[in-house]
């Protein structure tokens, strides 16, 4: 099934005004893409009858699954275009995006993969002082061929010497290292061609942001979240994975607290016996307690919660994440 | 509660069977099971969180002396009592309490694996009146069950106090449950609670009728996982459907094995667990089991709003916490803490001594008495020197042992004890113990065998077993007179400071081996820390009379069979073979010990001893000691040729015999400290092993622990005589 480039449009605007207004209705479209009304309608009803839209008459169009899946793909594409554009290009913003929006339809992917992997090295292997083309052509046949994978353009990919640029207040980790509901951009796509492939395709590519689903592992697929659509890669994908996460100011540790302070109980990080208890004895998300005293070596503590006073290791509070509540 | 015929159907209507002690009980029971074979038994499980109060109505329900004291976990197993009512015969479990019924520890798995398999008739649910919010949790869970419960609202003159109203109806409209209100600790309500429970069983009052709905969407998931496990039609009968889904989306480690083992599309079935779950996650952007908590939790607030109702009677004080604003004070809670125990220890010892003493008098002049009626012989010498010596010597610890365990008994009713393991903790838990550990040790320094019962505060067992292991390297009440002579006969000059070097060796080396063993042999997870602090609470005569006179009676047992048989066998090594006339004849001054069982193997070690410095003699001393300590002593009399039919008189022998060691040339102040230390740590007296067997089931643990005592000590010996000697230290 292709989609002809003004479909891929209007799935493409479909989807943001979703993402943006949380429905998208006719009108909204026709504006959007300067065209009539009657002919989003028609257009509508053809992607509905292929099967990328829910749309009946005078009614909100909404994305079928196969629908989000083909619009996520769009974006996420004319979104690195533009990035792309951009950055390595210094084109201005609003030509990158016109541009962009021609440029994807008439990209196919193992193009799109030479755009991502040359976005990489300009981005990243400057610091050396060898950006010839030589350097850049030896870097593709390197992570092409099968022999000698990698070895030598690893700093270059996805490499363990983190971090290459940590900005202000991002940390640079794989991809698999990451918490369940953490936030982060993608960096870069590690040297494995293959695998490396199937990241683009999915959706993942550099600049991307996305939000961890699902932590994987063993033989279980990670899953991430990018702009409200669902991704599985394997963890060998997350392995190569180099993403930027933003420092946020965390949760305090319930161990860090004073005496005589008040909390309310956000998150529990432990494990097995140790999370059943808490859990069972009441620290709860939201619930509400109190330090009350610590004995001599400040260890361990007392706490009050749900009415009871309860004492604690300074090693188990410390697995309990808080809020500070006055 | 105080209904006028409460009383009546008290007398009229129920005969109690086994008032009194639990065996008898039973064995009554059985009489009549076997009268009587269609008599059905109901079955009434009492459950509910720690501390609530499930052993205090168990015991007013069945008149027995279980042990009730003021901290969670007290029980540790399950206990059944039966009565009978109208013919009818009913048996009562009591429980150890649980929070919930994912199950961690050893007593929380009792509790769970006899609700979930053994299915009783009725659960009674013990609740906190004070703390509903939390103790409606449990009950909600059970509810899940499918099993009928009846509510106890227990505690209820402390909710009175505290200006808690409650309105029972309305809550047992709210959640289908019947509820009573009660006052478990002087019974209050317990004769309606059972008369409820009873109809409850014969389904004429109607019981948990009712699920909570979780909200659509764990509904949704919910609902989808019962449909999965509908499909094996055996599982469905075995397991409450509904429950497991539940626990399955709690991600319930003991229900996933269930389903592995027992469920026939086991795959499918965790398969849609996991893929609902992940669903519930992604919704609610929290942990599945965090949510289900979450929910119950607010299920039980609305429940509670509408029929719980808090007036303030007057402004009181925190009683509790006024009193821990002191005890647990950062500084003073150490010093206050220590502080209690000497007085413990004091009042014991200045009261249990001259008691103590007036019992051994006693044996003494019974043993004067067999000597006089009976003829001079070998019945007169296994009764005098063997039995009497042996036996009596234990029953001399009773008056000691009774009054430790009624100061321990006092502070446990109070609720002192969880303060006491909240100031110790720190310090037992870098040597990889619990802070509960210090009550053992600290009772170990008096007598061991005490000390080692009190390990059952400890709920973990590898830590229980690790405390109980170490306990006995303490000094003891028999150790110290040894130690004191030997210091007396050595170092008349510092005997204050080594002694008290002695004394603190015996905690170090305790705290060091149990390091060892903990990093060794019972490695594994810390067990948590988290522990309820309970409200103080005026400790009842009744029942700190109750656990005293429990360990008292438990202690005379043992007096009674397993010390009286080590005695005669010690008694029979130490007075067999007799010398022949001959040797009588060549050699007068030997006494005849040398040429007994006991005698020989000392002779036959010596070679060994050697190395540590000690001869033959001390070498018996030792053996003799293994049965009781303070025998050491009375040994090296018999064996620098004392008369031991005057052994009255204690410090006489003590006097004595010290005189020979200061004399005996074969004795340095070296091989005097070599022995001390050998003394301190090696092989645990008889009645200690006897009580670790009891106390731990097996005998595979006193054998270990004699072994590693006896390597320890033999090598500390060694090796301080050997490189004393090298230093040329009080050689
Ligand atoms: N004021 C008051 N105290 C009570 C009541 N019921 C029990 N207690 C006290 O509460 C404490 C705990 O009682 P237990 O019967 O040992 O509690 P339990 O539920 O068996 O405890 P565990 O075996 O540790 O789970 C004791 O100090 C009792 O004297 C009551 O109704 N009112
Ligand atoms: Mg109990």
């Amino acid at each position: 099934m292709v989609l002809s480039e003004s479909q891929q449009d209007y799935l493409k605007i479909v989807l943001d005004l979703i993402n943006e207004k949380k429905v998208a209705r006719v009108n909204d479209i026709a504006r959007r893409k300067a065209v009539s009304m009657p002919s989003v309608t028609e257009a509508m009803r053809k992607l509905a009858r292929d099967g990328f839209v829910y749309y009946s008459a005078r009614e909100f169009v909404e994305l079928t699954p196969k629908g989000l899946r083909t619009a996520h793909r769009l974006c996420s594409k004319n979104t690195f275009l533009k990035n792309f554009l951009v950055d390595v290009l210094d084109i201005d913003t609003d030509m990158a995006e016109k541009e962009a929006c021609e440029l994807e339809h008439h990209l196919s992917l193992s193009t799109l993969e030479r755009f991502i992997l040359l976005y990489q090295f300009l981005g990243e292997c400057h610091k050396n002082n060898r950006i010839t083309l030589d350097l850049f052509k030896k870097c593709i046949r390197i992570t092409e061929g099968n022999g000698d994978k990698a070895e030598e353009c690893q700093s270059c990919f996805v490499a363990s010497n983190f971090p290459h640029h940590p900005g202000k207040n991002t940390v640079h980790t794989l991809l698999s290292q990451l918490e369940r509901g953490q936030e982060a951009r993608i960096i870069k796509l590690g040297p494995d061609p293959d695998i490396r492939r199937k990241i683009i395709e999915k959706g993942i590519l550099p600049g991307t942001k996305i939000t961890v689903e699902t932590v994987g592992g063993d033989n279980r697929n990670f899953e991430l979240q990018t702009d409200g659509f669902l991704v599985e890669i394997s963890p060998e994908a997350a392995d190569m994975i180099e993403t930027a996460v933003e420092q946020k100011n965390e949760f305090r540790r319930l161990s860090d607290l004073k005496t005589g302070q008040k909390f309310k109980v956000q998150k529990i990080y432990a494990k097995g016996e140790i999370r059943r208890r808490l859990l069972d004895i009441g620290f709860i998300k939201n619930e509400k307690g109190k330090i009350i005293r610590e004995a001599l070596l400040k260890d361990p503590i007392e706490i009050e919660i749900k009415g009871m006073k309860v004492s604690l290791r300074r090693s188990e509070a410390r697995l309990i994440c808080v809020d500070e509540v006055k | 509660m105080r209904e006028p015929e409460t009383n009546h159907f008290r007398h009229c209507v129920r005969r109690r069977i086994g008032r009194g002690k639990h065996r008898w009980g039973q064995k009554r029971i059985r009489v009549a099971m076997a009268g009587n074979p269609n008599s059905k038994r109901i079955r009434i499980a009492l459950a509910g969180n720690p501390n609530s109060g499930k052993t205090s109505i168990f015991n007013a329900l069945t008149g027995q002396r279980q042990h009730i004291g003021n901290y969670p976990g007290v029980t540790v197993e399950k206990k059944s009592g039966v009565i009978s009512v109208d013919g009818k015969l009913v048996e009562f479990i009591d429980l150890p309490g649980t929070y919930s019924l994912s199950a961690y520890s050893i007593e929380e798995v009792v509790s769970r694996d006899f609700v979930l398999n053994e299915k009783p008739d009725v659960i009674i649910d013990i609740l906190d009146s004070t703390n509903l919010e939390r103790h409606l949790y449990l009950l909600l869970q059970f509810q899940e069950l499918g099993v009928p419960i009846v509510g106890a609202l227990n505690m209820s003159d402390e909710a009175d106090t505290k200006g808690i109203r409650i309105d029972s109806e309305q809550l047992g409209a709210i959640l289908g449950i019947p509820f009573v209100k009660t006052i478990g600790s002087t019974g209050g309500g317990v004769d309606q609670l059972l008369d409820v429970a009873l109809k409850v069983a014969d389904g004429e009052l109607d019981s948990n009728r009712r699920h909570l709905n979780y909200g659509k969407e764990v509904e949704l998931a919910h609902n989808a996982i019962i449909d999965a496990l509908e499909t094996d039609v055996t599982f469905r009968k075995r397991y409450s459907l509904h429950w497991m889904a539940i626990k399955l989306l709690e991600k319930d480690q003991d229900a996933i094995k269930k389903i592995k083992k027992e469920h026939r599309f086991a795959d499918t079935v965790l398969e849609i667990t996991a893929e609902r779950q992940k669903r519930l996650e992604r919704y609610f952007q929290e942990d599945s089991e965090v949510i289900i908590g979450e929910q119950r939790y607010a299920y039980i607030h609305g429940a509670l709003k509408e029929t719980v109702s808090t007036v303030r009677k007057r402004k009181g004080i925190d009683v509790t916490e006024s009193i821990d604003r002191i005890v647990l004070n950062r500084y003073l809670g150490l010093p206050i803490f220590m502080a209690v125990m000497f007085l413990i220890y004091e009042m014991t010892f200045a009261l249990g001594n001259p008691l103590s003493d007036g019992i051994s008098i006693l044996f003494v002049r019974l043993s004067r008495i067999i000597s006089a009626v009976l003829p001079a012989g070998p019945l007169q010498d296994l009764l005098t020197n063997g039995i009497i010596n042996g036996v009596g010597g234990v029953l001399t610890f009773l008056p000691l042992v009774t009054l430790l365990f009624l100061g321990l008994s006092f502070l446990e009713d109070t609720g002192y004890m969880a303060r006491a393991a909240f100031v110790m903790d720190k310090l037992f838990h870098i040597f990889g113990l619990h802070g509960r550990s210090f009550i053992p040790f600290m009772i170990s320094t008096g007598c061991a065998v005490p000390g080692i019962m009190s390990a059952r505060v400890l709920s973990n067992r590898k830590d229980r077993i690790v405390t109980i292991l170490v306990a006995p390297l303490m000094m003891c009440g028999a150790k110290a007179p040894v130690i004191a002579m030997l210091v007396a006969a050595f170092f008349p000059e510092h005997a204050t400071l080594i002694f008290l070097g002695i004394w603190l060796f015996g905690w170090v080396m305790a705290f060091i081996i149990a390091l060892i063993f903990k990093k060794s042999l019972f490695r594994g997870e810390h067990t948590p820390f988290v522990m309820e602090l309970p409200p103080y609470r005026r400790p009842s005569l009744k029942s700190v009379i109750i656990h005293m006179w429990g360990k008292a009676s438990e202690y005379v047992k043992k007096a009674g069979t397993i010390i009286l048989a080590a005695s005669i066998v010690v008694w029979f090594l130490l007075s067999y073979p007799k010398p022949s006339p001959e040797t009588i004849a060549e050699s007068p001054r030997e006494p005849s010990v040398v040429y007994s069982y006991a005698g020989r193997i000392g002779k036959g070690i010596e070679p060994v001893l050697k190395l540590a410095g000690f001869d033959w003699k001390v070498g018996v001393s030792l053996v003799a000691g293994v049965a009781a300590k303070e025998v050491i002593i009375s040994t090296f009399g018999i064996l620098y040729g004392m008369d031991n039919n005057v052994t009255e008189n204690q410090s006489h022998v003590e006097f004595f015999v010290k005189d020979q060691l200061i004399r005996d040339p074969a004795y340095s102040p070296l091989m005097a400290f070599a022995l001390m230390l050998f003394i301190m740590i090696y092989i645990p007296c008889l009645a200690t092993l006897a009580i670790v067997k009891k106390e731990l089931g097996s005998w595979k643990w006193p054998a270990f622990q004699a072994a590693y005592t006896l390597l320890v000590a033999f090598t500390m010996a060694v090796a301080v005589y050997q490189i004393g000697g090298l230093l040329g230290l009080g050689v």
